[in-house]
């Protein structure tokens, strides 16, 4: 019996990780054992294997009448966003016994994430791709909150869930004014009924309304000003390891089907928009930057960079040129890495079920653990751009992109920011190798030590050789561009 | 005759109650309960035009809207009454550990 | 007017060792994180010496093909493409012609000998691993920022050698204020890589669309032409305030001062012989861009200039032995950018050179006396250590005479170089301000010298029974260096004075030709100018400081009538004093206490905090009150509409 359904190749990594997400949380209803680590390496095995599924090249094209589309932008994405949740689940195998989380839906949670997340990259259907971001949401808004008895986790879940759930909502009433416009929810036909068709006054107003709702709701994902304020109390508040889930998969597929839509939907009338990009990234890297000179909390300090990340990021999405697309893809896998990196040390630093997250806990690192100290060093330093490390090469692409597409006052605020940036970054550094404290005593923590230090190895690889992840973005963004 | 317009403009007055309440309101389950009269205005909005416009996919694009809305009933109550569990309130302004 | 004739097309000679140069030294990075104290003390050391010396060794290779092969022989080797962005590539590529194999060689010979000091400096230090591994990262770094052939990859280590002098001036990190003197610095140099950022990219940019895509140094130079007048003036300015940064020029000379923290042989590695001359080195290998860019020149010049004298200046009422030296070299280093701004190349890498030389002997000379004396900085508390520690006593003699400019030493021949090529660009106001600094240079040298030298210790009995020299690990490094500061400046001996100039004809394929247009005479005369100026500061600053730190006190004792018999001397001093010594010190004071630290200072300082304090201000936007988020949210979705609705 075959399914009625053309092209169901496509969702085949899509089903996969559905499928694996409810065989991992059967697996771990009858594991007899709380900290069966066998659940955390079943999961990385989906992940993986979700990798190998789209890379293996089954099915490229487009299902459910152009709603959704497996292009090699999907893919980048789904293997990027595999591999990046391969790492959090890596981490949290050590963490979460140490955060002494006992729901076993832990694992099964971040699978439905990142089948969430592979919805929304993959989709070219505003509805779709709000389905897909509020799978996503749901999974993370539980994650966020997993620490049931822990004041700080649950103030983190109800903040997030009430400023995504409201978020959603506009994004959703600005498709259904889209929708009232064009009369289509498919990305192609949206911006062809945009381009073709020569509105009334009223009309164009709703639908500019429409789609300054459905920018406020995708700016709210991935934390631009003035959505962002959510970040770091999310971030700080989440289990470290979900904190360091959200900072990178979870922009990463923000950010994927932003792309889409600007590039795609909105093409038409982004030429009248790159100036509110050029405001939105222009703020939002100064004020992550600028706050986060005043936190001591380092993970709050990790929110406030990452929102200055975004804004470096929105540079490229400013350009919207090809360059500037593969490198907003390059950018993100760079900015995963060492994100990841700088979260999964802190969340190493946990001592019993109590997280190490100010600045003066990095005391003496470099002394005491001198390799959790040099991976935290790469990240910070790649962060804040130090060549030859993945952050340096992703903002010289980045910047040389706008450069070309001849934003040069927008690429001096961005340099000008990252020294700034440097102040703070510098901070944890000063702390760990300027500053003394008594060693600690850490229970051994294989699996933590071991992402960590291999995410400051792709951290250090990803800068030394850029072409093929940067040759693959490439590749992957003219496929939206010039795709069907 | 009540047109197409009318729902819509309808669902306009809906979204705006939705938006006035969440920021107004400072019980957490009242607040979710205007962002659900959110999505609920965006339904009638999706149903209107498709009615008027002769399309069908609006019409199903609500069964999905009112799935999430469900779900998220689901994770919103489950966040808030984990919220009260530990604290015994349900107000937005008692929540401010974390800041700045 | 100066002749300059361009250098000629370059042949390039593809070889596949000078990746290693960098290369080794990072292995003995990675052996010492790997090894870290476990190795033993003997082990590190052996270990960080020698891989600075296989690179010493290899750069002697190069240095040995280009000297023998015909002039404007270049290697290269190309390791990979490390990013390609459209049409362009950055290549991982190094080069070797003569101009970088001279300064490799500085690198990694002075490097060498200070690697081995150190050893002995640091014998007593628990932390010696991590102490070598940072001066290994940084020769790795210095040596690709010298060897890249692009700007991109020079950028590499340029920002790599700022990262390892932040960390070693840090170093004894027990002290907070030695702590946050390596931020400053370090955020004062990424100030000027900020500029030296926007400057590459203004390059990148411009050559991409005059349809010579890259950012190599044979392209820059060659291609400069085709791009707009005022993107090369930019870019050139731009570059140029990067180095200001590195190199310690106003305004962004404040760090190197404080970078006094660290230890002494950082100070004389990094912050004197090498990392402080990458910003003239980085001008001299753009020496096609900056020809095309006069405006740019101009500024250069007069920042040299300005900067060389302020300095100096300050100099003289220092009273930290470190910090003499510190100010010394920011104003040493204003003397070669004022040798670059009037276009003369090579007599700024020439000065490069010799003050490597003495400049690291001098910082050597006065780590071993502050090792002698245990962690004595204060030149108040010195005196009479010629008998002492005889061997620093004679080695920083020479030191001394060759920075003050005698005759015969090597930075006589440097620094005459330089005010000769200013003086033949037409620029006489920047000619008197260099010898002016000549003249402040030689007396805040032989102040210096004559007070922690001369007379009798000042630091107490106890202390003086516990001054030692020092060992020979130390000792070793300070004589060669010695030799090289005396003899160094030999293979620049000009055409008047019956030489050949050597230096000047190896780096001429690389930076060009400079032929003075001068005569004979007026050259004589300059150099008369300069020694007369040298020695009467040597002059002034013996008869005022040969027998303690205050020169007043010589008045007092004279008007008590204590020295009747030497009255007639003591009344020249007088004079002297009220004359020429008394307004300098004020001066001197002056721009110390308000120019440099609550002008300079204060604006970086102000510009710190205003930063910080708008980040507190907006901080409080975060309330934690989700209704305020969710109220923020809505205002921001109406201002957004507002925004795309207006403007479509």
């Amino acid at each position: 019996m075959t399914l009625p359904i053309a092209n169901i190749e496509v969702l085949y990594p899509l089903m996969f990780a559905c499928a694996w997400g409810l065989l991992v949380l059967t697996v771990e209803m009858f594991s007899l054992s709380r900290r069966f680590v066998g659940i955390g390496w079943l999961s990385a095995l989906g992940l993986a294997a979700v990798a190998g599924i789209s890379l293996s090249g089954q099915g490229a094209g487009e299902v459910f009448a152009g709603a959704v589309a497996l292009d090699a932008f999907s893919v980048y994405f789904y293997v990027l966003l595999s591999v990046l949740a391969i790492f959090a689940v890596f981490l949290s195998m050590d963490y979460v016994p140490l955060a002494g989380i006992i729901h076993g839906e832990f694992y099964p949670l971040i699978l439905f994430a990142v089948a969430g997340l592979l919805v929304m990259v993959s989709a070219t259907d505003l509805i779709v791709m709000f389905l897909g971001l509020e799978t996503m949401s749901m999974a993370v808004y539980v994650l966020a909150g997993i620490r049931k008895d822990e004041l700080r986790s649950n103030e983190a879940a109800l903040k997030y869930f009430l400023l995504g759930a409201f978020a959603s909502a506009l994004l959703l009433y600005g498709i259904a004014l889209i929708y009232a416009i064009t009369g289509s929810t498919v990305l192609g036909s949206v911006a062809n009924a945009i381009a073709s068709t020569d509105y009334l006054a009223a009309d164009s107003l709703v639908l500019m309304l429409g789609v300054g709702m459905l920018l406020a709701g995708f700016a709210f994902k991935i934390a631009a000003v003035p959505f962002h304020l959510w970040t770091p109390d999310v971030y700080e508040g989440a289990p470290t390891t979900v904190s360091a889930f959200m900072a990178t998969a979870v922009k990463a597929g923000a950010f994927a089907a932003l792309l889409r839509i600007v590039l795609v939907a909105l093409a038409p009338v982004m030429p009248d928009l790159s100036w509110l990009m050029w405001v939105l990234a222009a703020s939002t890297m100064t004020m992550g930057n600028f706050v986060a000179l005043r936190q001591t909390n380092v993970k709050r300090m990790l929110a406030y960079s990452s929102i200055a990340h975004t804004g470096y990021l929105l540079v490229g999405v400013t350009a919207a040129t090809a360059e500037a697309g593969a490198a907003v893809l390059y950018y993100l896998a760079a900015y995963g890495v060492m994100n990841i990196g700088a979260f999964g040390v802190l969340a190493a630093l946990t001592r019993r079920r109590h997280a190490l997250q100010e600045i003066s806990d990095f005391a003496g690192l470099g002394q005491n653990r001198p390799v959790l100290a040099l991976v935290m060093s790469i990240c910070m330093l790649s962060l804040m751009g130090m060549p030859p490390l993945a952050g340096f090469v992703g903002k010289f692409y980045l910047f040389t992109a706008a450069l070309e597409a001849g934003y040069t006052v927008l690429v001096v605020i961005a340099v000008l920011n990252s020294v700034v940036s440097a102040a703070y970054y510098l901070g944890v550094l000063r702390a760990m190798y300027f500053q003394s404290a008594d060693a600690e005593e850490y229970s051994p923590r294989p699996y933590l030590n071991f992402a960590v230090t291999a995410a400051a190895a792709v951290t250090v690889a990803l800068g030394l050789a850029p072409s093929p992840v940067m040759g693959a973005a490439s590749r992957a963004f003219s496929s939206i561009i010039l795709g069907p | 005759m009540v047109t197409p317009n009318h729902y819509l403009a309808l669902s306009a007055v809906l979204f705006a109650i939705g938006s006035i309440g969440v920021v107004v309101r400072r019980n957490l389950v009242i607040i979710f309960m205007s962002v659900e009269l959110m999505l609920n205005a965006a339904n009638l909005a999706f149903v209107a035009v498709a009615y008027g416009r002769g399309l069908m996919s609006g019409q199903s694009i609500v069964f999905f809207v009112m799935t999430v809305a469900a779900a998220e009933a689901a994770v919103g109550l489950a966040v808030i009454l984990a919220m009260f569990r530990n604290r015994q309130t349900v107000n937005a302004d008692d929540i401010a550990l974390l800041r700045w | 007017m100066t002749m300059h004739t361009p250098a000629p097309q370059e042949a390039a000679l593809v070889v596949d060792y000078l990746r290693y140069i960098p290369l080794a030294p990072l292995v003995g990075v990675l052996i010492h994180l790997i090894l870290g104290q476990r190795a033993g003390r003997a082990v590190t050391n052996i270990v960080a010496c020698s891989v600075v010396y296989v690179s010493f060794m290899l750069a002697l290779n190069a240095f040995w093909s280009i000297y023998t092969g015909t002039p404007g022989t270049v290697l290269s080797d190309h390791v990979y493409s490390w990013i390609s962005a459209g049409e362009v590539s950055v290549d991982f590529s190094l080069k070797v012609d003569a101009l970088s194999a001279l300064m490799c060689m500085i690198v990694t010979g002075v490097g060498f000998l200070i690697h081995v000091y150190s050893t002995g400096y640091m014998w007593h230090d628990p932390d010696y691993a991590r102490f070598f591994a940072y001066l290994n990262l940084f020769t790795a770094a210095m040596l690709l920022l010298v060897l890249a052939d692009n700007l991109i990859l020079m950028f590499v280590g340029w920002e790599g050698v700022g990262l390892c002098s932040y960390l070693l001036i840090g170093f004894w990190y027990t002290d907070m204020a030695k702590a946050s003197a390596g931020k400053k610095a370090f955020l004062v140099n990424r100030i000027g890589d900020a500029a030296f950022l926007i400057g590459a990219f203004m390059l990148f940019w411009g050559l991409a669309s005059a349809g010579h895509p890259g950012l190599s140094f044979a392209n820059i130079n060659a291609n400069v032409d085709a791009l707009p007048h005022a993107l090369v003036v930019g870019a050139a300015l731009l570059l140029f305030v990067g180095a200001t940064g590195k190199s310690a020029q106003i305004p962004l000379f404040v760090w190197l001062p404080d970078a006094m923290a660290g230890p002494t042989p950082v100070s004389a590695l990094i912050h004197a012989a090498t990392m402080v001359t990458a910003g003239i080195y980085m001008v001299a290998r753009l020496n096609g861009l900056y020809m095309a860019a006069p405006e740019a020149m101009n500024v250069v010049a007069v920042i040299g200039a300005t900067t060389a004298l302020m300095a100096a200046t300050i100099g003289v009422a220092q009273t930290d032995i470190k910090k003499v030296l510190a100010y010394s070299t920011v104003s040493q280093l204003g003397y070669m950018f004022l040798a670059l701004g009037v276009g003369a190349f090579g007599a700024a890498v020439f000065h490069v050179m010799t003050h490597a030389f003495f400049k690291a002997l001098l910082f050597l000379g006065a780590g071993s006396v502050i090792h002698g004396l245990h962690e004595e900085q204060d030149i108040r508390k010195m005196g009479g250590l010629r008998s002492k520690m005889p061997h620093t006593y004679w080695t920083f003699a020479v030191a001394t005479l060759a920075i003050a400019g005698v005759p015969g030493l090597s930075g006589f021949f440097s620094k005459d170089e330089i005010l000769a090529a200013t003086f033949d660009h037409g620029n006489y106001g920047l000619w008197a301000m260099g010898v002016m600094a000549a003249g402040l240079t030689a007396f805040y040298m032989t102040r210096l010298t004559v007070l922690t030298f001369f007379g009798e210790f000042r630091g107490g009995a106890q202390a003086e029974s516990r001054i030692h020299e020092s060992p020979g690990s130390m000792v070793l490094p300070l004589a060669v260096l010695a030799v090289l500061a005396a003899i160094g400046g030999y293979v620049g001996v000009p055409h008047v004075l019956g030489g050949h100039n050597q230096i000047g004809a190896f780096l001429a394929p690389v930076v060009g030709h400079h032929e003075f247009q001068i005569s004979a005479a007026t050259e004589y005369a300059l150099m008369a100018v300069s020694v007369g100026v040298a020695f009467a500061g040597i002059f002034f600053a013996w008869r005022l400081y040969r027998r303690g730190p205050e020169g007043d006190k010589v008045l007092s004792d004279w008007l008590t009538g204590g020295y009747e018999g030497m009255a007639g001397a003591y009344f020249l001093d007088d004079v002297y004093d009220a004359l020429v010594v008394r307004p300098i010190r004020r001066t001197s004071e002056w721009l110390w206490r308000v120019f440099d630290v609550e002008v300079v200072d204060g604006l970086a300082n102000g510009i710190a905090s205003a930063v910080t304090n708008i980040g507190g201000v907006w901080r409080r936007w975060a309330t934690g009150n989700v209704q305020h988020y969710l109220l923020t949210v809505l205002i921001g979705v109406a201002a957004l509409v507002l925004a795309v609705t207006v403007r479509s």
